[in-house]
């Protein structure tokens, strides 16, 4: 009984600390992760444009030029990889980039296409033909797999 | 600062410094050590977790049953591994998206488990949080010496990305060694192994030499 009581004490005390800094962290990370998406999506389809009048909507958004940017989360190996796509106007796949995830270091970072230029063989060949890099089989699949979802999404 | 006070605290970051004596943390240490910003990052880092979960479960210990101390301390340990990550997340970003991965290992890092089971867990806040402060110390030491060696050879700076750590001023504190054609192979893991392999002998031929000279001294004076 004295067990589970301290055990049930040891987790409020921690569970009162994590809510209390995720309320004061909240607002600063949603800003900091939007800002990064728009300078991914800057980088992906190699314009700057004015963020302010654009809105996702269905976890797409269409910019003034007539791309569209699409984000997608698929299941890698250590939770959601997130990812985002950008789409032309006739619907040719421009590239995508993992905007946030948390795959082993040094291992599944290769999404990271500041780690490693592998991102960008999507924008050349179609997913499924893409090489999976030894060694993080189920994260290579798991990016594949959702480019190849998005791309459907895209054509139906 | 008294004798046993500071004999905690030397004793931790010196004599059981968690890297180069025990050999602890070493997944960390090599993956991050790569320039002196990421060390710095992932020292603080580490630093705050350590610092937060000795006092804590110092603090905590008589209400922690000793057959499910493990629970407890790594659920404490957890907590604050995840506090850290998001204070990076929210006040630096940039820093955040580069030491994320790592810091959230922290969690599993065997040199703060083994200093809250050996240590914090049966002594009061106050030496715990010196032993942790020591250890933290420690550790900090063997990554920016890791850190600062590895981006001297591998990028020919020091101190560079300051700024995302410490705020646009820190830009100038960026130190250019110049020099040759910088050693790539520093910056990769092969190198981190090897020049962590250089440093704990070097640590290793220093303490020898000192313990063989306050030998002889003792025999003197005899």
């Amino acid at each position: 009984m004295r067990t589970l009581l301290s055990l049930g004490g040891i987790s409020l005390v921690c569970a009162l600390l994590l809510a209390g800094v995720q309320a004061l962290t909240e607002e600063a990370i949603d800003r900091n992760r939007t800002a990064h998406a728009w300078r991914t999506a800057f980088e992906v389809t190699g314009e700057t444009f004015d963020t302010s009048n654009l809105k996702w909507r269905d976890e797409q958004v269409q910019l003034p030029n007539g791309t569209r940017l699409k984000r997608f989360a698929t299941p890698g190996y250590a939770g959601d990889i997130h990812l985002l796509a950008a789409f032309s106007q006739s619907g040719q796949l421009l590239g995508v980039r993992a905007i946030r995830h948390q795959e082993t270091p040094g291992l599944g970072d290769f999404i990271d296409s500041g780690k490693s230029p592998w991102m960008l063989r999507f924008s050349q060949s179609p997913p499924l033909a893409v090489d999976a890099i030894t060694g993080a089989t189920i994260t290579s699949e798991a990016v594949k797999r959702g480019v190849q979802r998005m791309i459907e999404a895209e054509a139906e | 600062m008294n004798a046993t006070t500071k004999s905690t605290f030397s004793r931790a970051a010196i004599e059981r410094n968690p890297a180069w004596a025990q050999l602890l943390g070493l997944c960390p240490l090599l993956a991050v050590s790569n320039s002196l910003v990421n060390a710095t990052g992932l020292a603080l880092a580490s630093g705050f977790v350590m610092l937060g979960s000795a006092l804590t479960i110092s603090a905590l210990r008589a209400w922690i049953p000793q057959v499910v101390r493990l629970p407890c301390f790594v659920l404490v340990i957890a907590t604050f591994t995840t506090l850290s990550v998001m204070l990076l997340e929210a006040y630096a970003f940039d820093l955040y998206l580069r030491v994320a991965l790592f810091v959230q290992i922290i969690v599993s890092n065997c040199m703060i488990l083994g200093r809250v089971e050996a240590f914090a867990s049966r002594q009061p806040p106050l030496p715990a949080a010196l032993d942790a402060l020591g250890t933290a110390a420690g550790f900090a030491l063997a990554l920016l010496a890791l850190g600062g060696v590895r981006e001297a050879l591998g990028q020919g700076s020091l101190f560079a990305g300051m700024e995302h750590l410490f705020g646009p001023t820190a830009a100038g504190w960026r130190i250019d060694l110049g020099g040759g054609r910088p050693l790539l192979i520093a910056l990769l893991p092969p190198g981190a192994f090897i020049i962590a392999g250089l440093l704990l002998g070097l640590g290793n031929a220093l303490r020898n030499r000192w313990a063989a000279n306050s030998n002889s001294l003792k025999a003197e004076t005899e």
